[in-house]
């Protein structure tokens, strides 16, 4: 498809299917997947994988995911009791019950939910997921760090680790009695299954075409997330929730603390992303992906080109000229074997955007 | 980076809002782009200072640039990109032809960043620091260019051939008109601002890759209402400025900004003992650090580092507490990855800190 034909499209299909007629704030998700520990894949995304609920472009799901970090396998009760945080809890119950089934399972503290297999989607498509809502589902978290790992490996002395408790009405956590952290609850790990052939890919790093686990700050609610179709029915995870997270997560880790996610999913027969892309009510978002931070750099500039040309309708000159004196490149996360860099671009840097109305206001 | 005495503050704060409400700032000092008050490429430990101040004074220092005409005619350019001036009509660019010509030279530095300076600070010693309060940056010319060039840049292997982009500015929009459907909101500040490098630098080290003195940090927060700090490395500070920037997103990554001539206004102040290993900054939402290395995944190594270490300062955290808070609380993006030494700067967000009280001099209108 030629690259003007592509021009505002991010949004306008999307936004004329019976999916968006259904506003966010008065939808009731069409389903609940519950945590099952017998399903949830611990670690990796395999196209081998069965789905545990099968559903049609344009519906809800609402996901329970858990943060299982600082509870080890043997006494998980420990961490609560040694944090003053009630087991009566029905969410701290939960925690513990999962803990338990996946000890020894391996990559235990992050299990994904999922597959979501989402009728009609085929290689080529373009999966849009739309963060209808998250909730943290508890009120604490926690943050670790360990040698050898995160942003400065060579400087960690000791393992540590440091949990926080939230103020949900304030949506804040404090960090100490002069300091509180405003939650932004985010997924870590959002993906789509990968071809067959690749086997079982590990969970830990991002990936350039699926998606995966991006600790992309930005992904809050209201945001939506462009992920290229690899396998029938596309095969959705998610998992790895946050409460708040700087951009570069240089300590390896989030405020890591459950969540309740709301996602709605169409199929884009019309979009064909390369890799992950993301809008907000405010910018578009471009993502490159490498172990080393220079070469994340380069791909996500590359990526933003191709976005100003496809969204924008651009040409090379313009697109490499706006990216440099328009566009703002942080860093996403450089703890995750595979970096990330990310590139905001302004939806108010163009005044001739006929995109129609976003689906989220702030 | 700890906070003046209460009064003084106060002082200075009122003193901010009068000049900062005129239109032409008043200042101590004016220093005009001038082939004696100008450098081309490098920073000189040696050169005869322009200035030289008591620490609290304002200077007003004018600034080149705009001349993308190359060997060509600049009215014949000029005209052909629709800027509605001349050589005679727009001082600024009439400076700009002449210190081009006039400026001398040193071998193996021809070309380079147009700098005015030094600026020395009475006092100030190596082990020292300047903090430096950007008053004010404005453009002294009508438009700016973007360009990139084969070979250059971050994605220079992909740029078939060379290309430049005039930007008209509409100052009183605040606007930069990048074609009929985008607009560039202009944030105009200094690509270079720094102190002169140690000797152990080299002598006449280039402006190109920024350093642990500053220079060429292109770093697009460090507009008017922000300030800088820079250890001190020569007798007197030695300080330089000049590649002035429209605006610029950041990453910087064709290596050029909107690039175009300003006037800056800067207040200096000497911080006496107040050691620092890299340059710091400030404005009235965040507190910033710096990595800076050939390697990005260095200067993110060294931007943690710095964030850590200004956290400790500041709040008396141990390693640890000051580790936690960098990841869930602070943010790191790219500054430039184009100045051969590249950039990452920590954004630490003032708001997180719930009992500190306000005594920055600036406040965001």
């Amino acid at each position: 498809m030629p690259a003007s034909r592509l021009r505002y499209s991010f949004t306008t299909l999307a936004a004329l299917s019976t999916g968006a007629l259904a506003l966010h704030a008065a939808l009731k998700p069409d389903y609940h997947l519950d945590i099952d520990p017998e399903t949830m894949p611990a670690g990796y995304y395999s196209a081998e994988t069965p789905p545990v609920l099968k559903i049609q472009s344009g519906q809800t799901v609402e996901f329970d995911t858990l943060a299982l970090m600082g509870l080890s396998d043997d006494n998980p009760e420990k961490f609560f009791i040694d944090n003053n945080i009630s087991l009566d809890l029905p969410s701290v119950k939960k925690m513990i019950a999962v803990k338990k089934a996946l000890a020894g399972k391996g990559a235990s503290s992050a299990p994904l939910a999922g597959p979501i297999y989402i009728e009609g989607a085929q290689p080529g498509d373009t999966l849009e997921i739309r963060i209808v809502d998250i909730k943290s589902y508890t009120p604490f978290g926690i943050n670790v760090g360990n040698p050898g790992k995160g942003g400065i490996p060579d400087v960690i002395p000791r393992p540590y680790s440091k949990v926080m408790k939230f103020d949900l009405t304030k949506n804040t956590a404090k960090f100490s009695d002069t300091v509180d952290i405003p939650l932004r609850q985010f997924q870590g790990i959002m993906a789509v299954s990968p071809t067959k052939d690749r086997g079982k890919l590990p969970s830990r790093p991002p990936y350039p075409d699926i998606g995966g686990n991006m600790d992309n700050k930005y992904l809050v609610k209201g945001t939506t997330l462009f992920l290229p179709v690899q396998i029938d029915g596309a095969c959705f995870y998610v998992a790895d929730p946050h409460a708040a997270q700087g951009n570069g997560e240089v300590s390896q880790s989030a405020i890591e603390s459950s969540n309740t996610v709301t996602l709605q999913f169409f199929v884009r027969k019309d979009l064909h992303v390369q890799g992950p892309r993301a809008e907000t009510p405010t910018h578009y978002i471009a993502m490159g992906f490498d172990v080393d931070l220079d070469a994340a750099m380069h791909h996500t500039i590359v990526n933003t080109i191709e976005l100003l040309k496809d969204v924008k309708g651009m040409n090379f000159f313009d697109a490499l000229s706006l990216s440099s004196v328009g566009v703002d490149y942080e860093v996403t996360e450089v703890v995750d074997i595979t970096k990330g860099v990310h590139a905001m671009i302004p939806k108010s840097l163009f005044h001739d955007d006929q995109a129609p109305a976003y689906w989220y206001k702030e | 980076m700890k906070n003046l005495p209460v009064p003084l503050c106060a002082g200075l704060l009122a003193l901010s809002v009068v000049r900062l409400s005129a239109m032409e700032l008043s200042a101590d000092y004016h220093v005009p782009f001038t082939p004696e008050n100008a450098i081309i490429g490098y920073f000189s430990p040696t050169k005869k200072p322009v200035l030289s101040i008591k620490s609290g004074a304002t200077v007003r220092i004018d600034g080149g640039g705009g001349q993308r005409w190359g060997e060509g005619d600049p009215n014949a350019w000029l005209k052909e990109n629709n800027v509605p001036v001349t050589i005679e009509t727009c001082p600024a660019l009439a400076e700009t032809v002449r210190v081009l010509k006039e400026t001398p030279r040193i071998e193996g530095v021809t070309t380079g960043h147009l700098l005015v300076g030094p600026i020395y600070i009475e006092d100030a010693e190596p082990g020292d620091s300047l903090e430096i309060r950007i008053l004010d940056v404005t453009p002294r010319i009508p438009y700016g260019t973007v360009g990139a060039r084969p070979g250059s840049g971050a994605l220079g292997d992909s740029v078939p051939r060379p290309y430049t982009k005039v930007i008209p500015l509409d100052l009183k929009r605040n606007a930069g008109t990048f074609d009929d459907g985008v607009e560039i909101p202009l944030g105009p500040f200094m690509g270079v601002m720094a102190t002169c490098p140690a000797d152990s630098e080299g002598p006449n080290r280039k402006s190109g890759p920024p350093g642990v003195f500053g220079g060429n940090l292109d770093c697009k927060e460090l507009v008017a209402g922000s300030t800088l700090f820079l250890p001190v490395f020569q007798k007197g500070a030695l300080f330089y400025t000049g590649d002035p920037h429209a605006a610029q997103g950041d990453g910087e990554i064709t290596v050029n900004a909107i690039e175009t001539a300003n006037t800056c206004t800067l207040q200096f102040f000497l911080r006496k003992g107040v050691k620092l290993n890299a340059p710091r900054a400030e404005n009235s939402t965040h507190y910033l650090t710096f990595g800076l290395d050939p390697d990005l995944d260095k200067a993110m190594h060294m931007a943690i580092m710095e964030t850590i270490d200004f956290l400790k300062e500041k709040q008396g955290y141990d390693f640890f507490k000051a580790y936690t808070l960098a990841s869930i609380g602070v943010d790191f993006r790219v500054t430039q990855v184009v100045d051969k030494t590249q950039g990452i700067h920590g954004m630490i967000p003032k708001k997180i800190f719930t009992k500190d009280s306000d005594h920055y001099w600036y406040r965001a209108r």
